[in-house]
């Protein structure tokens, strides 16, 4: 489905000839830029420290449990494969006017970048170990040289290095890759009591002011730290797991759930331990000291504060990302800027770091911390510049029948950024928004971590949303259509039409592509609203009135988890309040900081006198003589405490689903679990919905901080162009058809579809799948009762002649996953066992497996992705539904319905494809 | 449309049990579209039934079976099987007993409502049949089927929060469902009205009803 996505261009060769890029490191962020890059028609030059690519994405496992759990190892990892084919295909030696491939060089590294000579911006020296020096001409150089997991022997507390069962997230990550397993290295055995402690080299102290010492969060612990306890909680039920940690940070989507789960089956102790010590045979002992209540897990819990001592057979290390060793020195080299930690570029308001070089980028957790899918996001934003500055203003040859046009519905900060970096690659963009103004509604408390103190950061947000909307007004390519409402849309990728409602008339508008940047509402503030009790748009309004205000209580984290949009607001405001002589308090359960800056923006406040404090149970919040009472436990004395505030703020949730009459409009746009409109699988790289053609952009799309909501639009952008410009949108000839004589319009097909591509076709009065939309994964043609649908090249005749041999075991494979764990897996199966590929586990009917039993198959498994992460969106989960009920069937009529199953696999995970067929 | 469901497996097994020859006979209306009786359906059930019956199993679906005319496709198939298990509606397996009259006919479906599809899988009733239709006055939104009480003169005291207290997380109360269909149409005039009680006799409360078009009789 990816492969659809982003295809090559072949029209606009003659506008990129010449036009070369070099990239410095191929890890996630290298490697996709060199993907998307050389796509998108440019030569591209990829070069690697390392004998091969994959940094260390590469060196990672599957965490799936029983659902994928989104850690996106797969999605690198195809990544990687698709880059090392471009440089295999460059050696073979290419067709006539094919995309030139990727030019990698392993084991090689950038020595110096030079003025370029040929009239070429830059020229490259790069060296390998006994190689002779290299030069390469490019106009683009990006920079992705990834980042060095904190090494623990740094702090001797934590006996890294000494103490053989404490190991470092990294070393799991290798475990989990090679073998699938977390085990003690000292005798390779599972263990019972295992404990993972967060925040290693991150979010340290800066009393003692050690070199080591950051001031930032890393990003990523929490989330793979939770991953991985949960896939061994998974396999090993009995061991217990404990997770040590300060806060817990929020990431992707459905991380409430997720969070819940883990709550419920693991330990969380608030608190970081002090000192570990070797204990007999292997053990690790921890020496922790907590507050009251610590190990409540969210209820209430006995505990008295003190230190105590836990011994675990196995203690992971869930150590953060540090700035790449050799940063500084290509920074200085390039002549590009560097940040107080060490990471590269400066960390201004734009989505891109301000570079003192033009021409120069900076890709991947060497820029700041993030994860894999933060990593291909910035790698898109980066594409997008540079190939809107290569391309300019030629838009090229699309294809005949697709509309280049683009829409973007929605004037904010995203929405701007989207429509401008649109123009740069040469589409023309309707910028559709509702109010007279663009500017949407970036309120300046949302700045605050954007710079070194909240009034330069408002003074800063001001002045990006100005400067976007001036240079919206300089953009000829755009065309604003204010005050005006998205009604429907209709039509498919290629070809949509919007129906507008402005003030006065109706208006209809063409576009290949359309993105959604409606921004986020406030979800009603719950809890009792009163003169003393209300939500942050109430606090602003009483300061305006000129209320005077002493103390200000915040509470967070009440009926769900805030994440960091919600603290951006309440820290910037609170430190606004907190230099003004206003008292504030926080009351949360995790304080949330995983963005660039958040962490300095929190100190800044704490430094300037606002006080948190962290409660396992809500606190209770009542009004008395018009003053608000917040009354919670206190975690040193462990008995509760009552206080009074002029105001108390319930900071609203926010609601992620946009308008639900544009949702309405776009037909068949789903929503995921918690109500946002991307629908819920990791193949929808960040801003794809389930509909081909149309994406999410900003607020909109979940929460969202304004520096990350700017390099979505540029990810978008690029997204949106990749999809007009390339041969995606050509008809083709092997999607589902349908016998017009069989259909009874029951409209099964239609409303299963994951991608919306299936319409009624009036003349045919027959359900018609669309040439250029079907995505050919076949979840129609298995749900048509009337079995009026085929999918040419996975008829019913063909599986039922591979069913004919007559073998012991049957396994329909899903070509994206279980076919590729099967092929690793690499053992010859013999005759017994056959192997029938589908293209989605979805396309498998139960008639199918039922033809099988009937023919005398023992067995017979369905294997697909896990269904989170189909790449068809609904197929495995559907798969799987079916499966259920048909086994149930078939043993409520006196059959052994264990004999037909359905599993999730990822392609990776081949160790686990020989466990499904005994 | 008409929506149905096939019966519990178990129930269908006891239903065939002691034959050896069955035709699993399907229907391409409604039941096809409503995902009980339609081709495809046949072939699993028939399917499932050998596996764990072992009987023999023929299959065949027909365009309808409310129209006797249909049937002459299978009366071969018929006559040599033992027993017939319909999955049409309820009409379709007394058409296949009328037709077969030496034949054990079974149904594998229960003919639960008339109503519409919300989405894949899902169906709701808001018709039955009453043969009396006042959509016109209620602002098409039907208080006889919809409300679970079938009242004509407003909500009961069960309705909260627009649902219905029979059960509160899936039936909407029609009244609400009323009334805001007239706010929206500007007819709350309507509701200031008495509505007189119905004529049951028109509904099944009269005993089965015909229906018959005096221009056509003569082609009988």
């Amino acid at each position: 489905m990816k492969k659809d996505a982003i295809s090559t261009v072949r029209g606009s060769r003659s506008a990129q000839r010449g036009r070369t890029a070099l990239v410095i490191g191929g890890g996630v962020a290298g490697a996709a830029v060199a993907d998307r890059l050389s796509r998108g028609g440019l030569d591209v030059h990829l070069v690697e420290k390392q004998p091969d690519i994959g940094g260390h994405a590469a060196e990672m496992g599957c965490k799936a449990a029983a659902a994928c759990v989104r850690c996106n190892v797969c999605v690198a990892d195809e990544i990687f494969r698709s880059v090392r084919e471009s440089a295999a295909a460059r050696r073979r030696g290419r067709a006539r006017g094919a995309p030139a491939p990727i030019r990698l060089h392993t084991s090689a590294e950038a020595l110096d970048i030079l003025p370029g000579r040929n009239g070429r911006r830059f020229t490259a020296v790069l060296g390998g170990n006994r190689r002779r020096t290299k030069r390469i001409d490019a106009d683009f150089v990006v920079v992705a040289i990834g980042y060095r997991p904190f090494d623990p022997v740094e702090n001797s507390s934590y006996g890294y290095g000494v103490i053989p069962n404490v190991i470092t997230g990294v070393e799991a990550e290798r475990q989990l890759a090679a073998k699938q397993r977390i085990v003690r290295p000292s005798d390779n055995t599972v263990p019972k009591r295992m404990a993972f402690i967060q925040c290693v080299g991150s979010r340290t102290e800066e009393l003692h002011r050690r070199p080591e010492d950051t001031d930032y969060c890393s990003t990523v612990c929490c989330a793979y730290a939770l991953r991985m306890a949960t896939r061994v909680k998974h396999q090993s039920p009995d061991t217990d797991i404990a997770v040590f940690y300060m806060d817990i940070q929020t990431f992707g989507k459905g991380f409430e759930t997720f969070y819940g789960q883990c709550k419920d089956t693991m330990r969380f102790v608030r608190s970081r331990p002090y000192a570990l010590n070797a204990g007999p045979e292997g053990t690790v002992r921890v020496k922790v000291a907590t507050e009251a209540g610590a190990t409540g897990n969210g209820a209430r819990s006995e505990d008295r504060a003190g230190v105590r001592e836990e011994t675990f057979d196995l203690v992971v290390l869930s150590v953060g990302i540090r700035p790449p060793p050799d940063g500084l020195s290509l920074a200085t080299k390039l002549g590009i800027a560097s940040d107080a930690q060490g990471f590269l570029g400066l960390k201004r308001a734009a989505a891109q770091p301000d570079l003192q070089r033009p021409g120069i980028y900076v890709a991947g957790a060497a820029e700041s911390p993030k994860d894999i899918a933060g990593c291909i996001a910035q790698a898109e934003s980066v594409s997008a510049l540079i190939l809107g500055a290569a391309v300019g203003r030629r838009v090229g040859r699309g294809k005949r029948g697709v509309n280049r046009d683009t829409a973007v519905v929605g004037g904010g900060v995203s929405g701007m950024q989207t429509a401008l970096a649109l123009a740069k690659l040469g589409h023309r963009v309707a910028l559709i928004h509702r109010g007279p103004d663009l500017g949407g509604r970036a309120a300046p408390e949302q700045a605050g971590h954007l710079d070194a103190d909240s009034e330069a950061a408002e003074a800063r947000a001001r002045d990006l949303v100005a400067r976007l909307r001036d240079a919206v007004g300089n953009e000829p390519g755009i065309v604003r259509y204010p005050e005006t409402a998205l009604e429907s849309v209709t039509g498919e990728q290629g070809g949509f039409s919007l129906f507008l409602r402005g003030r006065r008339e109706r208006q209809t508008v063409a576009a290949g592509a359309l993105a959604l940047a409606t921004g986020s509402t406030a979800a009603p503030a719950t809890g009792h609203m009163s003169g003393a009790i209300m939500g942050l748009a109430g606090l602003r309004a009483k300061v305006r009135q000129g209320a005077v205000v002493r103390r200000v209580a915040f509470l967070l984290d009440m009926d769900g988890e805030h994440g960091r949009e919600a603290w951006i607001r309440v820290l910037t405001t609170a430190e606004n309040m907190s230099i003004r002589g206003i008292q504030t308090k926080i009351f949360c359960r995790n304080a949330r900081v995983a963005a660039t800056g958040m962490e300095r923006l929190y100190r800044r406040a704490r430094a300037a006198g606002t006080v948190v404090v962290k409660f396992d149970t809500n606190p209770a919040v009542t009004e008395r003589a018009g003053r608000a009472v917040v009354r919670s436990t206190d975690a040193v004395a462990g008995a509760d405490v009552s206080e009074t505030f002029d105001i108390a703020v319930f900071v609203e949730r926010r609601n992620w689903s946009g308008s639900a009459a544009v949702q309405r409009g776009v037909a068949g746009l789903r929503a995921g679990p918690e109500g946002e409109w991307q629908y819920d699988s990791i193949w929808l790289l960040p801003g794809l919905t389930n509909r081909p053609g149309v994406f999410v952009v900003g607020a909109a799309r979940g929460d969202s901080e304004c520096r990350a909501g700017l390099m979505d639009g540029l990810a978008v952008a690029y997204r949106m162009h990749a999809l007009l410009s390339g041969d995606a949108l050509r008809k083709r000839d092997d999607v589902a058809t349908v016998n017009a004589e069989k259909c009874v319009l029951c409209l099964t097909c239609l409303r299963v579809c994951p991608h919306g591509a299936i319409a009624i076709d009036p003349e045919r009065k027959a359900a018609f799948p669309s040439p250029v939309s079907c995505k050919r994964c076949g979840i129609c043609v298995s749900e048509c009762p009337a079995q009026a649908m085929t999918l040419p090249g996975f008829t019913d005749e063909r599986i039922t002649a591979e069913i004919g041999a007559r073998p012991k075991t049957v396994v329909f494979a899903c070509e994206n996953s279980a076919a590729p764990a099967a092929r690793a897996a690499g053992r010859s199966y013999g005759a017994s066992v056959k192997i029938i590929v589908v293209p989605c586990a979805g396309d498998v009917d139960p008639r199918m497996a039922l033809s099988a039993l009937e023919s005398g198959a023992r067995k017979v498994v369905i294997l697909g992705c896990h269904p989170e992460s189909c790449q068809y969106l609904s197929g495995s989960g559907s798969a799987d539904r079916r499966m259920r009920r048909l086994a149930d069937r078939l043993a409520k009529a006196g059959f052994d319905g264990s004999r037909v199953s359905f599993h999730g696999i990822t392609a990776m995970e081949s160790g686990k494809f020989a466990d499904f067929l005994k | 449309m008409i929506v149905a469901e096939q019966k519990p497996m178990e129930e269908i097994v006891a239903l065939v049990a002691g034959h050896k020859r069955v035709l699993a006979l399907g229907c391409g209306g409604c039941v096809t579209v409503c995902l009980s009786g339609g081709q495809r359906e046949v072939s699993t059930l028939a399917s499932i039934v050998r596996l764990g019956c072992r009987m023999t199993v023929e299959e065949a679906t027909l365009e309808r079976q409310c129209d006797a005319e249909f049937f002459d496709a299978v009366r071969e198939q018929a006559e040599r099987c033992d027993a017939i298990l319909s999955l049409a509606c309820g009409v379709g397996v007394q058409m296949a007993a009328r037709l077969f009259p030496g034949k054990p006919v079974y149904p594998a479906l229960n003919t639960r409502f008339m109503g519409t599809n919300d989405g894949a899988g899902q169906w709701s009733e808001n018709c039955l049949a009453c043969g009396d239709c006042s959509l016109g006055v209620f602002g098409a939104v039907c208080p006889v089927a919809r409300c679970s009480k079938s009242l004509l003169n407003g909500p009961c005291g069960g309705s909260a929060n627009g649902m219905c207290e029979v059960d509160p997380e899936r039936i909407e109360c029609a009244w609400q469902l009323v009334h805001d269909r007239l706010k929206a149409l500007g007819r709350m005039d309507v509701l200031d009205a008495i509505a007189e009680p119905r004529d049951w006799s028109k509904t099944h409360s009269g005993g089965p009803r015909r229906l018959s078009r005096e221009d056509m009789a003569d082609l009988r």
